[in-house]
């Protein structure tokens, strides 16, 4: 009696659960929305060229390389703070991935993820929608875990910071 | 039916039971009711062969007909704005793919290159998530990156995803290769041609056609050659699919049997449609091509229902002899065939007049032999084997028709492999007994996806796979572990920490000492942490290691994903502990993913051969480095690159493309490693001989080297990390360690976790620095 009576009391936190997640996952998405529209006027980091000639004569680097080293500035990090965002391609299939979840098909939905976070795979928008997908399928653990990934990566992005934090006090 | 049923027996009694009672006769002169026993024993006898043979037929022809090899693809090409893509790696993928550069692209598989301005025409696929269609796209290539992408024909969206190259099959031991088709995906010309080259009584005969034969004979005589066979596509089908290939009475005599059996039990669309499947029709190596469905694949890269008449009568050609008339080696011979087919269409009016003079003068268009003719990257499926071994059985690999989709990123693997080839022939001494070997690793640097694996010099062939296998003292590359073990204190550690450089004896209770040494015999005194870590100073690593303890820096190991128990000494803390490449690649991973643990993976999904998804190996992360730590270990191995001992590594890399990583060299230079990543890929190299002798290299002369050519042919992005919200940047006096100010000389800016900034501060004005840097300039 009393294991069936605790059982139904979880069914209602079950309710009530599901009920504030998906508030969050609105406001979540609204959020992201919008910060998808910002988005697209940030330069992503510039993809480098390859080298042309990718066997450059030794003797010559290693003439270079001497007078550099007694000249040599310490290296100077970018500390950058700039969000990294979707590329548009990214932003196309993290549309279709919410089309997705939206239905309830969350297999689809992180299919189309993954192909975001290979093409944009510093942009944290990419992770916090893997982790209202686990969320979705009750992997809870898996969730926070992508929200901290996603955090790792929110840079000043205060909105999207808010955001995912947020989401992972909601778990 | 009935009719079927009263020929059986016929069928096969008269001529066995002559031969066999004048046999008996002969010998035994027996009287009439010997004759009439023997008789009934023959019959008996018979029944039960046929009975057996009965059993045979249908046993094969309703359980699984055939074992199909399990499929292997790399990842599919996705092409985008914004995407960092070679023209020239492009092209050796679309040609691995047996895309044709054309003029105009206007076909499926087909390829324009003017300038810097693409067309391909995708071919299309079925993935798990859907068909993507053929489509026409144009983009340009402008310094490495797609621009102006435009779909120009099909279905409109940012991502054109070319079909994916199949690299290779996990094959059954008779190593038959088919893809299994229903009669429905079989072109009706097809058909037609098959029937009328090879049994045009079929859809009436009983299985065996004797007017047929004679047919055929006469067609033979007239064309003077042999145009006709005179087995039954049901004989064809049975000497195929249950006998062996000898020629004697008694097998043809069971072969009419059995096809006699096949056509009374089954339809003749069923009989037709395994002959489809089982036909041989050509040879990859080893690996013998069955069925239309494969053949078509096999010779012209596109499914059967895509095929002209002209190439759908090519494959009806080879049925007679598919090495005789190879269309690779011997064209005229097919060539000739072929048009012989197209000429029996015309003549029965399957093709008018015109349409057969066209297909006649159409060339043969065969495809270059498919790159999956072989496993042509045994290290990598080696590792896809292993990986899928953990949910399959080996039996349902080889025999189900799986499809599995890898991350194999063959611009990538070819490009590792020519490059570890050739560095290492540069590296090697003339003689040849002294072969260096070597292994490489490549993995997306956060997805943790497998984009290349090679496990020796000659990768080709599988043998060793030391890139898995080769379990090595890794030295200098284990120092990260130490280096992070320190930075997870930020109230003991900084960045900026002093350290003695300075040499020191251990001794342990059994009397043994441990004297490590710099790899330059020399001391450099005080030093801050960083520094150690840029330049690889073994002495201070050392003495850092002590302080930690060897429990805490395994602790870190295993944190970082290494499951290999590790050396319990001290000298764990120079890295006096074996592991192999690919784990060592697991360890760096984590540092590339910024303390996310990302399992290292080959696989993507398991389908089966309709496409339905049986598995999916997910993108799954776990912290096990608090994001603040590990961007400072980040920040000291960027410093390894731009300042340290993989400074080097600039002489094949635009000056641009920041990247980290570390050096390793172990003990009288028996193994040269390098492990680094930019913001696109993470490599591990390793470089060593087999049997453990000296190689005289050392991380940055050996395996640097190989690491810097083949990042330097891709185009990617620099490892740049963010910084995360509890870390500050302060501009530090690397003489003093104090806070300083930017523009002062030897000012060095540092990443801290909060609070764990200097507090001393010298201003540059007032300080000396400045003035003993304008001093020493002078002179």
């Amino acid at each position: 009696m009393l294991n069936r009576r605790s059982s139904i009391h979880l069914f209602h936190n079950d309710n009530a659960i599901t009920k504030i997640i998906n508030t969050r996952v609105l406001v979540v998405s609204i959020v992201l929305l919008s910060v998808s529209l910002v988005g697209c006027s940030v330069q992503p980091t510039a993809v480098v060229p390859a080298t042309q000639e990718h066997e450059a004569p030794t003797k010559q680097g290693a003439r270079m390389s001497v007078p550099q080293q007694k000249t040599q500035k310490a290296y100077e990090p970018s500390a950058r703070t700039n969000t990294t965002y979707l590329s548009p391609a990214a932003q196309e299939l993290v549309v279709k991935a919410k089309q997705y979840s939206g239905s309830g098909d969350s297999v689809s939905a992180l299919r189309y993820l993954e192909r975001a976070q290979r093409i944009s795979p510093r942009a944290p928008q990419v992770y916090l929608a893997m982790a209202e997908v686990r969320l979705q399928q009750g992997e809870n653990r898996q969730a926070r875990q992508l929200a901290n990934k996603a955090l790792s990566l929110v840079g000043d992005d205060d909105d999207l910071r808010l955001a995912t934090e947020q989401f992972i006090d909601g778990l | 039916m009935s009719k079927r049923k009263s020929s059986k027996p016929k069928g096969h009694r008269s001529p066995g039971s002559e031969h066999k009672s004048t046999h008996f006769l002969q010998k035994l002169r027996p009287s009439n009711g010997l004759i009439f026993k023997l008789i009934v024993v023959f019959l008996v006898v018979t029944l039960s062969w046929v009975i057996y043979l009965d059993a045979v037929v249908r046993a094969k022809f309703e359980g699984k007909r055939w074992e199909i090899p399990a499929r292997v693809y790399a990842r599919p090409l996705e092409i985008y704005d914004g995407l960092a893509l070679n023209a020239d790696n492009l092209q050796l993928e679309l040609r691995a793919l047996g895309y044709k550069r054309t003029i105009k692209a206007d076909s499926p598989g087909t390829f324009s290159h003017h300038g810097d301005g693409l067309v391909v025409y995708s071919r299309g696929f079925l993935f798990s998530d859907g068909r993507e269609s053929a489509r026409r796209v144009a983009f340009s290539i402008d310094n490495d990156v797609v621009s102006r992408f435009y779909v120009a024909k099909g279905e409109q969206n940012e991502i054109l995803r070319l079909e994916p190259l199949q690299i290779g099959g996990i094959y059954p031991a008779q190593k038959e290769d088919r893809l299994l088709v229903t009669l429905d995906q079989v072109s009706g010309g097809l058909i037609e041609s098959l029937l009328l080259v090879e049994d045009r009584s079929f859809e009436n005969h009983i299985g065996i056609a004797p007017l047929s034969i004679m047919r055929a004979m006469l067609a033979n005589m007239k064309a003077g050659r042999v145009v006709q066979g005179g087995s039954t596509l049901t004989q064809q089908l049975v000497k195929n699919f249950y006998l062996s290939r000898d020629k004697t009475i008694v097998r043809k005599a069971t072969e009419a049997i059995m096809a006699l059996l096949l056509e009374f039990h089954y339809d003749k669309r069923d009989i037709l449609e395994a002959y489809i499947n089982e036909v041989y029709l050509g040879q990859a190596g080893a690996r013998a091509i069955h069925g239309f469905g494969m053949a078509s694949q096999f010779y012209f890269g596109k499914p059967l229902s895509d095929l002209r008449i002209d190439q759908s009568a090519l494959l009806v050609a080879l049925v007679k002899g598919p090495a005789y008339y190879d269309p690779r080696r011997h064209e005229s011979r097919a060539l000739e065939r072929r048009n012989l087919v197209l000429s029996v269409l015309e003549e029965e009016g399957v093709l008018s007049q015109s349409e057969a003079i066209i297909a006649r003068g159409r060339p043969l268009g065969v495809i270059d032999k498919p790159s999956y003719s072989t496993n042509r990257y045994p290290a990598f499926i080696d590792l896809v084997k292993r990986q899928l071994a953990r949910d399959y059985q080996q039996e349902d690999l080889q025999s189900e028709g799986l499809r599995i989709f890898t991350t194999l990123d063959p611009q990538v693997q070819e490009r590792a492999e020519k490059t570890l080839k050739s560095t290492l022939a540069s590296l090697s001494p003339k003689d040849r007994d002294l072969m260096l070997q070597g292994a490489v690793v490549v993995t997306g640097s956060e997805s943790g996806e497998v984009a290349a694996l090679v496990g020796g010099a000659e990768p080709k062939f599988s043998g060793f796979n030391r890139a898995l296998d080769a379990v090595r003292p890794i030295g200098s590359i284990i120092k990260p572990a130490v280096y992070l073990s320190a930075l997870k204190q930020p109230d003991k550690y900084t960045l900026v920490s002093s350290l003695k450089d300075e040499p020191f004896v251990l001794e342990f209770d059994n009397g043994e000492r441990w004297t490590p040494r710099n790899f330059d015999n020399k001391s450099h005194g005080t030093i801050p942490l960083y520094q150690s870590l840029s330049k690889s100073y073994n002495l201070s690593t050392a003495r850092l290691g002590l302080e930690l303890g060897v429990d805490e820096v395994s602790s870190t190991l295993r944190l970082l994903g290494v499951g290999r128990p590790v050396n319990i000494y001290p000298s764990l803390f120079l890295g006096a502990t074996s592991l192999a490449p690919f784990e060592v690649t697991q360890m760096y991973q984590t540092i590339a993913a910024s303390g996310f643990n990302v399992s290292v993976r080959a696989i993507r999904s398991v389908t089966t051969s309709s496409g339905e998804e049986l598995s999916r190996y997910a993108y799954e992360v776990d912290q096990v480095i608090d994001s603040n730590v590990m961007h400072l270990l980040q920040y000291g191995l960027i410093g390894v690159a731009k300042e340290g001992t993989a400074k080097s590594v600039y002489r094949y890399l635009n000056s641009d493309l920041t990247i980290a990583g570390k050096t390793g060299t172990t003990n009288d230079s028996r193994d040269s490693w390098f492990a680094g990543f930019s913001g696109d890929y993470l490599g591990v190299v390793w470089l060593g001989h087999d049997d453990n002798r000296s190689t005289g290299l050392t991380g940055s002369s050996g395996a640097l080297k190989v690491w810097g050519k083949l990042m330097s042919q891709f185009p990617q992005r620099p490892f740049d990390p963010i910084k995360p919200s509890g870390i500050n940047y302060r501009w530090i006096d690397e003489g003093t360690g104090n806070l300083t100010e930017d523009g002062c000389s030897g000012a060095r800016f540092v990443p801290f976790i909060n609070g764990s900034e200097p507090e001393d501060a010298q201003s540059c004005t007032s300080g000396f620095s400045r003035a003993r840097h304008w001093f020493n300039s002078l002179f």
